[in-house]
């Protein structure tokens, strides 16, 4: 794969983003920042794995887990694909939680801050910020195997 | 980069199976391994070093070079530890099996 | 012979007795309970359902049974019971018919293994299967009511049960249990709508069952190959969209949220890649039936 080639998915992702769901297109662009590294995720059947609702509550960004990636901090967001439930107070990432990398920079390219990036997280529902200890939960279960380890 | 690589000095990692059953979805890949019977989801490059390593056992450098010319990727620090825990991952789920030199 | 055809006599003397033996798609489920307020209901909502004869195997053999607290020796309770084991801890009896329906569909979920069990609501229309997997937030069996009293025909709101060497979809049409705001959205969009009575206390709530209509239920052998796969979410006050899904996020939800998958191992991976290749996946963001209904129409629409 050339690297236009990946320009192009990076490129047919950004487009697509104008005509998905908001859950969805918040979702690509974070995924956008992995196409330069390895992505392994192992599926887990629904029957077997419990839902994460009272593991994973949403938490404000001084508690939410982040790392220095090398530029600077950034926030890791999770989330299901599909947003939250009902405007309950917990938060259900379904049987596959994800993560990524908050984006660093805006749509216009501004370097974002940690509330920035937290924005961009939360932005129309689509993922929350989590503690350091759900993240490693999660990790120890089989999931977010794309991020580093604590 | 140079002190990471240095600790996998003379290892290489090699497949355990080849009987993987690969399907792609427009540039993503859902791979089912019989061994275990779990499926994984992965993206081009995390493919791309199941492939290198089939062709021959490789060492951490030389998938990171491989990479580098497939993806035209200039490499930076982060790199090799990205593909070394994509590497301890795939070690775990029992898709690669690592051996020293001389062993 | 249909259960509406027995008198209320004859019907409460075999599910007293040996058991009501009903047809429900591939399954024959052998029902056996004393309890009076039940009897009426299933009556009621189980009219359309065929008997099966003597000779035929059920497959499941449930019952509901009495059950007396020590600490409150007033009280009514029941338990199910599957083979004389029971799952679930004994609930008042008020609750006895949500109980028998949700048991039911556990033991389809444990024990069947030679069909891919998706968790997803399937309709047909035109000749195919729509899959409306559950996920969050999906409403499924509030969307599954609203599109089945308005010409798709049930498989099932729960159960998308796939046949995973031919491909084909096999119906399981059984009451539609639903929850709490839903109960009353359904009534106030299908009056025509026949629900059974509001149980309420349960650990989901309120429940009230949606009688599947008679059509869906006679025409229960008639499989269908399946062509869109819809994630439906809804949404206060959002305007429609229904929008194509990456085909890798459909495999990983669809099999994530299949019951056997793991079970089945290869012939599952093997299904499911099929599955997604031959259908049309799409996200669905709806807030209002209408407005959802009019883009599943196109979309199922021929042409």
């Amino acid at each position: 794969m050339t690297e236009e080639k990946i320009q192009g998915q990076t490129d047919r992702a950004s487009t697509t983003e104008q005509t998905v769901a908001a859950p969805q297109s918040a979702r690509r662009r974070l995924l956008k920042s992995t196409v330069a590294i390895p992505v392994i995720m192992t599926l887990h059947s629904g029957a077997a794995l419990a839902r994460t609702s009272n593991l994973a509550g949403p938490v404000e960004v001084g508690d939410a887990v982040k790392f220095n990636t090398g530029e600077r901090e950034q926030i890791v967001c999770v989330n299901s694909g599909d947003g939250p439930l009902d405007g309950g107070p917990t938060y259900d990432l379904g049987e596959i939680p994800t993560a990524d990398f908050a984006p660093l920079y805006d749509l216009d390219g501004n370097p974002m801050d940690l509330e920035g990036q937290a924005a961009a997280c939360r932005e129309e529902g689509a993922g929350i910020l989590i503690s350091a200890a759900a993240y490693t939960s999660l990790q120890g279960n089989g999931f977010l195997g794309n991020l580093p380890p604590l | 980069m140079n002190n990471l690589i240095s600790g996998f000095d003379g290892i290489y990692w090699y497949p355990n199976s080849s009987l993987l059953r690969i399907e792609e979805w427009d540039g993503e890949f859902t791979v089912f391994q019989p061994e275990s019977g779990k499926t994984h989801f992965l993206n081009e490059m995390g493919l791309r070093i199941l492939t290198v390593l089939d062709r021959s056992p490789a060492t951490l450098e030389a998938i990171c070079q491989e990479l580098s010319a497939y993806f035209s990727l200039q490499l930076d620090a982060q790199f090799p530890g990205q593909i070394i825990r994509t590497l301890q991952r795939y070690e775990a789920l029992g898709l690669i099996t690592r051996v020293k030199e001389n062993e | 012979m249909k259960v509406e055809q027995l008198s209320l006599d004859i019907f409460r003397t075999l599910i007293t007795g040996s058991g009501l033996r009903v047809k429900a798609g591939p399954f024959n489920l052998s029902i056996q309970t004393c309890l009076s307020s039940l009897i009426d209901q299933l009556y009621w909502m189980y009219s359309h359902y065929s008997l099966v004869d003597e000779t035929e195997i059920a497959e499941f053999h449930v019952r509901i049974i009495p059950k007396h607290s020590i600490r409150r020796p007033l009280a009514q309770f029941i338990q199910f019971q599957i083979d004389g084991r029971s799952p679930f801890p004994p609930v008042p009896a008020e609750q006895a018919l949500a109980t028998l329906e949700w048991g039911i569909n556990l033991a389809i979920a444990m024990r069947i293994n030679h069909l891919l069990l998706f968790h997803s609501a399937a309709v047909e229309r035109n000749g195919h299967v729509l899959l409306l997997p559950a996920w969050p937030g999906s409403g499924k069996t509030t969307l599954c009511t609203a599109l089945m009293y308005r010409g798709y025909r049930l498989f099932s709101d729960e159960f998308g049960l796939m046949d995973p060497r031919s491909g084909e979809f096999l119906p399981l049409p059984r009451l539609m249990p639903l929850k709490n705001q839903s109960i009353e959205v359904i009534r106030d969009y299908l009056p025509e709508a026949v629900l059974g009575p509001e149980i309420h206390g349960t650990l989901k709530g309120t429940v009230a069952h949606v009688r599947p209509p008679q059509e869906s239920i006679e025409r229960a052998d008639e499989t269908a190959k399946p062509r869109w796969i819809v994630f439906p979410k809804w949404l206060a006050d959002a305007a429609v969209r229904l929008e194509p899904l990456p085909r890798s996020e459909a495999f990983l939800l669809l099999a994530s949220n299949a019951f056997n998958y793991e079970v089945l191992g290869e012939t599952a991976f093997n299904a499911v890649t099929r599955l997604i290749q031959n259908c049309e996946c799409r996200k669905l963001i709806y807030s209002d039936f209408d407005s959802a209904l009019a883009v599943l129409d196109e979309l199922t629409t021929d042409g």
